[in-house]
C-alpha cells in the first residue's frame, strides 16, 4: 500500500463523504462521533481500495459505516437511556423549519439504533428495502418490521407524522 | 407527509454538518493501520522462533526450578510473550493506545516490584489467623482487601516479615460497612495511599468512622470523628504518615496512632496532583505540600468520569476513568486509564482497557500505585481481576499479580486491593 493518498480514492471521497457524514450524524446523533466514524470507514475501504474501486465502494463503505453507527450508538444509549419519551413541542406539525428540526431530532432519540438507522437508509438516503437489508446485515422482513416499528414510534412524538409507506 | 418530506426533513436536520476533507486522513490511517498489522503479524513470528530455538537448545524448565521472583522494586521483565500494541490513534495530541483483551493478560510480560503474583485469599476469612498473631516490629502490610465472615467483611491483609520474607494472610476482627456504595456494592474504603508510606499501617475509611490497623503492634485504632464531620467520601495516609480524611466540604487530619484529630481546609488531599473529570471538562488540580489546592489546569483527554484516586510523580499523574466516547471513534472501550503531565502538555495519553463483548462498562479500573515510569493499576472484568503495569513512556502493558479477591461492582468506588511496594509510595 502506498504512502501516499491514491488519486482516484481521493476524487470518490471528495465526491461523496459530505452525504455520508451527513447520514452517519443522523445516525449517531453526534457531530464529532459521526466525523470519526466516517473516517474509520473510509480508512477500511482503504485498505481494500484495490479490490473494491471497480466492484461498489458505496456499498461497502455503507455497510461499514453503518453497522459502526449502530454499535457505537448502542454502546453509547445504553449509558443515556430514559425511561419517558422527550416532551413535544407546543406547535403544530405543518410548520417547517427549526421546531420541526427539534421535534425530529427528539424522534430520532426515541428510537433504536437499528431503527434510527433504518430510517435514515430508507428516508434519508432513499434506498431499497434490499438495499437497505444488505448494509445492516438483516433480513428484508426486519427492515419492514423496523421500518414500521420506527413510523409507529416517531408518531407518538410528532403526532402529525403520517408517512405513506410503500413497498421499494 | 409523504417520504419524500420526511427525507426532506432529515436532510434539513443534517444541514449543519459541515464540509471536511478525509480522504488524506482516512488514506494515512489505513497505511498505518497496514504497518502495524505488519510489526504484529513478524513480531508473532520472530516470538515463536525464538521460543522455538530456546526449547530445542535447553529444554523446559520445570516449574520448581523457577528462581523466586525478585522482592526488589523495578522493571524485572520475564521472558514470557510482551504484548505490542502500537499507538492506535491520535486524539487532539493525546496518544491513545487499545489496551490487552482478558485473554491476552497472560501472555503479558511480567514485572515483579515486589507484590506476590497472586493476590487474595480465596477461603472462608474467620480460618485466617487474626493480626495481632503476626504483629511485629518487622512485619509490614503488602496488600489490602476484604474477606467475608458469616456474610460480614472484614479486612483481610497480606503481611510480610521483612527479615525472613515470609508472607501470610491475616484477618482484622471488625465488620466493614459500606462507604457510599452505589448499587449495591460494598465500597470498602481502599484508595491508592490506603497503606502508608512504610507499609506498616492500613487506613479503612468508612460513613461514620475511620479504621486504621497498625502491623507492629496489631492494635485497631477505631477513630471515631465529630458529628458535625458528616458522611465521609475517602481518603488515605500523607507521606509523613498523617491519614487525611474527607467529607464532602470538610477534611480532616488523623495520627497515625489514630489520635490528635483536627479538622482541616476543605479540599487537602494526600497527593500532590490529581486528574479529574465529572462531567466539567477534565483537569489536572495540583495540591502543594500541605495538601491544598494552588492550581486547576484544564487538560484536554477523552474522558468523562475518572473513578477513584490519582497517582504518580510530581511530573505527571494517572487515573482510571471512564471514556468519553464522543471524543473516540466507534467501537472502543469504555474503561480508561488516563495520564497527563503536570508541567505542561508533553505527556497526555490513554489507555483503553475493554473486553470488547459488552456494549456497557464492563468491568473496574483504578490507579493503584507507580513504579519508576510504570502506572500500577488494578484492572476488573468478567469477574476477573488483575494488577497491571502501564509504561506511558514505552507504550509497554506489563501483567503484575491476578487478584481473587472479591472485586466491587462497576462503577462504584470500590477498590479490591490496595498495596505497598518496597519503595515508599511518594
Amino acid at each position: 500500500m502506498r504512502a501516499e493518498t491514491d488519486e482516484e480514492f481521493a476524487r470518490y471521497v471528495g465526491a461523496r463523504q459530505h452525504q455520508l457524514l451527513r447520514a452517519a450524524y443522523l445516525v449517531c446523533g453526534d457531530r464529532a462521533l459521526a466525523e470519526d466514524l466516517l473516517q474509520g470507514a473510509l480508512a477500511k475501504l482503504a485498505l481494500r481500495w484495490e479490490r473494491v474501486r471497480d466492484d461498489n465502494p458505496d456499498a461497502y463503505v455503507r455497510t461499514i459505516l453503518y453497522r459502526d453507527a449502530v454499535s457505537s450508538w448502542r454502546k453509547r444509549r445504553r449509558e443515556l437511556l430514559v425511561e419517558a419519551v422527550p416532551e413535544r413541542a407546543d406547535h403544530g406539525w405543518a410548520d417547517a423549519g427549526v421546531a420541526d428540526r427539534l421535534d425530529l431530532t427528539a424522534a430520532l432519540d426515541a428510537l433504536t439504533p437499528k431503527q434510527r438507522a433504518v430510517v435514515v437508509l430508507r428516508f434519508f438516503e432513499d434506498r431499497s428495502v434490499a438495499e437497505t437489508a444488505t448494509a445492516l446485515g438483516v433480513g428484508e422482513g426486519t427492515v419492514k418490521s423496523q421500518t414500521y416499528a420506527a413510523l409507529e414510534r416517531l408518531r407518538t412524538v410528532v403526532p402529525g407524522l403520517v408517512v405513506q409507506e410503500d413497498d421499494r | 407527509m409523504t417520504q419524500d418530506q420526511l427525507g426532506d426533513l432529515l436532510a434539513r436536520l443534517s444541514d449543519p454538518v459541515g464540509e471536511v476533507d478525509l480522504a488524506e486522513r482516512a488514506w494515512a490511517a489505513a497505511v498505518r493501520s497496514r504497518r502495524r498489522r505488519r510489526r504484529t503479524v513478524l513480531g508473532a513470528v520472530a516470538t515463536v522462533a525464538a521460543v522455538a530455538a530456546v526449547s530445542i537448545g535447553i529444554g523446559v524448565l520445570p516449574d520448581h526450578g523457577r528462581p523466586a521472583a525478585p522482592l526488589t522494586p523495578g522493571p524485572a521483565s520475564s521472558s514470557g510473550a510482551s504484548w505490542q500494541p502500537g499507538r492506535s490513534l491520535l486524539v487532539r495530541g493525546a496518544s491513545v493506545t487499545t489496551g490487552p483483551r482478558p485473554d491476552q493478560i497472560d501472555g503479558l510480560t511480567e514485572l515483579r516490584p515486589g507484590i506476590p503474583a497472586q493476590i487474595g485469599w480465596t477461603g472462608p476469612a474467620e480460618r485466617l489467623p487474626t493480626l495481632a498473631t503476626a504483629a511485629g516490629p518487622t512485619t509490614r502490610v503488602v496488600a489490602a482487601m476484604t474477606g467475608r465472615v458469616k456474610g460480614v467483611h472484614v479486612p483481610v491483609l497480606l503481611v510480610r516479615d521483612s527479615r525472613s520474607l515470609a508472607e501470610r494472610y491475616v484477618q482484622v476482627q471488625v465488620a466493614l460497612s459500606p462507604l457510599g456504595g452505589t448499587g449495591g456494592d460494598l465500597s470498602i474504603g481502599l484508595d491508592a495511599r490506603s497503606i502508608d508510606p512504610t507499609g506498616t499501617r492500613v487506613v479503612y475509611v468508612q460513613a461514620d468512622r475511620v479504621l486504621i490497623a497498625d502491623a507492629s503492634s496489631g492494635e485497631l485504632h477505631d477513630v471515631r470523628l465529630p458529628s458535625r464531620a458528616g458522611s465521609l467520601t475517602g481518603g488515605g495516609f500523607t507521606d509523613s504518615g498523617r491519614v487525611v480524611v474527607t467529607a464532602d466540604d470538610q477534611a480532616w487530619s488523623i495520627s497515625g496512632q489514630g489520635t490528635d484529630v483536627h479538622q482541616v481546609p476543605a479540599g487537602t488531599s494526600t497527593v500532590s496532583a490529581r486528574l479529574v473529570g465529572d462531567g466539567a471538562r477534565p483537569q489536572v488540580i495540583g495540591y502543594t505540600d500541605a495538601g491544598l489546592p494552588a492550581t486547576k489546569v484544564p487538560v484536554d483527554l477523552p474522558l468523562e468520569a475518572s473513578w477513584g484516586a490519582s497517582v504518580g510523580p510530581r511530573a505527571w499523574v494517572a487515573t482510571g476513568a471512564l471514556v468519553d466516547q464522543r471524543r473516540l471513534p466507534a467501537a472502543v472501550s469504555v474503561n480508561g486509564l488516563f495520564v497527563a503531565s503536570t508541567r505542561g502538555t508533553d505527556l497526555r495519553a490513554v489507555l483503553l482497557m475493554d473486553d470488547r463483548t459488552a456494549a456497557m462498562v464492563s468491568g473496574g479500573i483504578r490507579a493503584t500505585a507507580w513504579v519508576d515510569n510504570v502506572v500500577i493499576f488494578q484492572y476488573s472484568t468478567d469477574g476477573r481481576s488483575w494488577l497491571l503495569g502501564w509504561d506511558p513512556f514505552k507504550d509497554k502493558v506489563y501483567k503484575i499479580s491476578g487478584v481473587t479477591a472479591a472485586v466491587g461492582g462497576t462503577g462504584t468506588r470500590s477498590q479490591a486491593v490496595a498495596v505497598w511496594l518496597d519503595n515508599p509510595v511518594p
